[in-house]
């Protein structure tokens, strides 16, 4: 069975239900893929059968209220990454904080190196703040709407809105900055 | 304002166009997605046989006589060398209120038969496979054991031990020594394994069901040992509570409170009595009351965790045998 997006109640179905929730497996998995393979490029493959693993255990707790099939599967994906930065950070206590932590930063700035991002954008990324940050890549690279961006990081949809528009000001304030010469 | 005009809005900023193409990947390969398929695909299936119900049988036979539940070979079902387990978060979810040991059973009938029971031990097999996996110098279990006649107050218990069998035993003033008995192997077959030992056995209920005894009741105590007190990883004990789930015999009843109160579902093996050898040849009276079948023990699992909260010799009056867990899990020191 195919959710429609559109019928709250066959989304819940479908989630619950044992037999339809391999369809959803095939309908996210790419989607949920890219999500590790952006954050944690080694881990990729072992953190999304750890995120199937996890989804399908909870997936009793899926509460159609609170936001999209889709934005369920990328909080359970959060928690997931979250719990592989905080074990990492625990086999390797010498690791600086900012390669550790729950916040992988650290793996997005290599990709940002990688793609060859000019290094005042990839600063001004870095100072943001990490919910900011994490929300306005939500919405960039994993083409979450805000709602359902925050749904993910589990704050109020106005907070999200609120915050990714204060993001984006601070990504403009920052390069018109650079622009005119300003190291404020 | 759509979400769509939204979204443009917000990556409306210099250098937008970098940071969405820095995020361009690959799609997996086709076999990635499969091998996510095929990972939930048993557990559907598995779920999917466990649609029929059978119906509600109540319990309620007390369970043991007074020296407390034995097998057939004598051996006390109760793990005596070491308990374990859960910490206070990873309690029962509290529900609206417990009910009387309302009970549905396996029914006695070959493993693929459907009932509660079945679905019940999945789900814990699903639960206990998606937990974090082991990490940590020591293993660690806080537990209150009473075992002995009515009356006599229920000990505190902290042990710990690490992957090659070694253990040390906190008092209840907190004092630490290191153990003077080997409590930290699991009886698995004839065999006694280390936590070590433990991590090689396989993780397919099929062939980890080849290491264990035939005796359906022997293979069920020893199992659930593991599941009550053994550092067990995820993969094996989701594995445990697989053959588990299609041991004939099994019953379970929905929110049961423990002696602290908490709530969780009962298993139980269902099981003719066993005849007293000596009994049968009039050199001893029968170790066991009277009765028909012999229930006990019973274990208190923790839906949310897949845990066994407690396990007690008689889920009416008061037990012989009982031990209560407190907290559970990995630790990096003694103490």
């Amino acid at each position: 069975m195919i959710e429609d997006p559109d019928d709250q109640e066959g989304r819940h179905r479908t989630v619950r239900d044992p037999v339809a929730f391999a369809a959803l497996v095939e309908r996210h998995a790419t989607d949920l893929h890219g999500y590790f393979a952006r954050r944690a490029p080694q881990a990729a493959d072992d953190l999304h059968a750890e995120l199937w693993l996890r989804a399908y255990a909870a997936r009793r707790g899926y509460d159609p209220e609170r936001g999209s099939v889709r934005a369920w599967l990328f909080g359970v994906a959060r928690n997931v990454l979250s719990a592989h930065w905080r074990q990492r950070a625990a086999d390797r206590p010498g690791l600086p904080r900012s390669a550790g932590g729950d916040d992988p930063w650290a793996a997005v700035d290599d990709r940002l190196v990688a793609a060859s991002m000019a290094p005042q954008l990839r600063a001004l990324l870095a100072q943001l703040p990490s919910t900011e940050r994490e929300l306005l890549l939500l919405v960039a690279w994993e083409q979450l709407s805000p709602t359902e961006a925050a749904a993910v990081v589990g704050i109020p949809a106005a907070t999200a809105r609120t915050r990714l528009h204060r993001a984006r000001n601070r990504m403009r304030d920052g390069a018109a900055r650079h622009m005119t010469g300003d190291p404020t | 304002m759509t979400e769509r005009s939204e979204r443009d809005e917000i990556l409306d900023f210099p250098g937008a166009d970098q940071l969405v193409a820095a995020g361009a990947v690959a799609p997996p390969p086709a076999d990635r997605i499969a091998a996510a398929v095929d990972l939930v695909t048993p557990r559907t299936e598995r779920e999917a046989e466990g649609t029929t119900t059978t119906p509600l049988i109540v319990l309620g036979r007390p369970g043991t006589g007074a020296e407390g539940p034995r097998t057939a070979s004598g051996r006390s079902r109760f793990p005596r060398r070491r308990r374990l387990l859960l910490t206070a978060a990873a309690m029962a979810v509290p529900a609206a209120g417990a009910v009387a040991y309302p009970v549905l059973d396996v029914g006695g009938e070959p493993a693929a038969t459907a009932s509660a029971a079945t679905r019940f031990l999945n789900e814990m097999a699903e639960v206990s496979g998606a937990a974090s996996a082991p990490h940590g110098k020591y293993w660690m279990s806080h537990y209150l054991s009473k075992d002995g006649p009515p009356g006599r107050a229920p000990v505190t218990v902290t042990v710990y031990s690490d992957r090659s069998g070694k253990s040390w035993i906190r008092d209840p003033k907190g004092k630490v020594a290191v153990s003077g008995h080997n409590i930290a192997d699991w009886r698995v077959g004839h065999r006694r394994l280390s936590w070590d030992g433990l991590n090689q056995l396989p993780t397919d209920p099929q062939k980890l069901k080849a290491h264990f005894p035939k005796n359906t009741a022997d293979r069920f105590f020893q199992i659930m040992s593991l599941l009550e007190e053994s550092p067990a990883g995820p993969r094996l004990r989701s594995a445990l509570f697989q053959i588990v789930a299609k041991t004939p015999g099994v019953r379970m009843a929905p929110n049961v409170k423990d002696s602290r109160g908490r709530l969780g579902t009962v298993i139980n093996l269902h099981r003719r009595a066993e005849p007293d050898p000596k009994a049968a040849l009039g050199k001893s009276k029968p170790s066991v009351a009277s009765p028909a079948y012999v229930d006990g023990p019973y274990y208190f699992i923790a839906p949310r965790t897949g845990r066994v909260v407690e396990s007690t010799s008689d889920l009416h009056g008061k037990p012989t045998v009982r031990t209560t867990y407190l907290k559970v899990g990995w630790t990096d020191r003694i103490g």
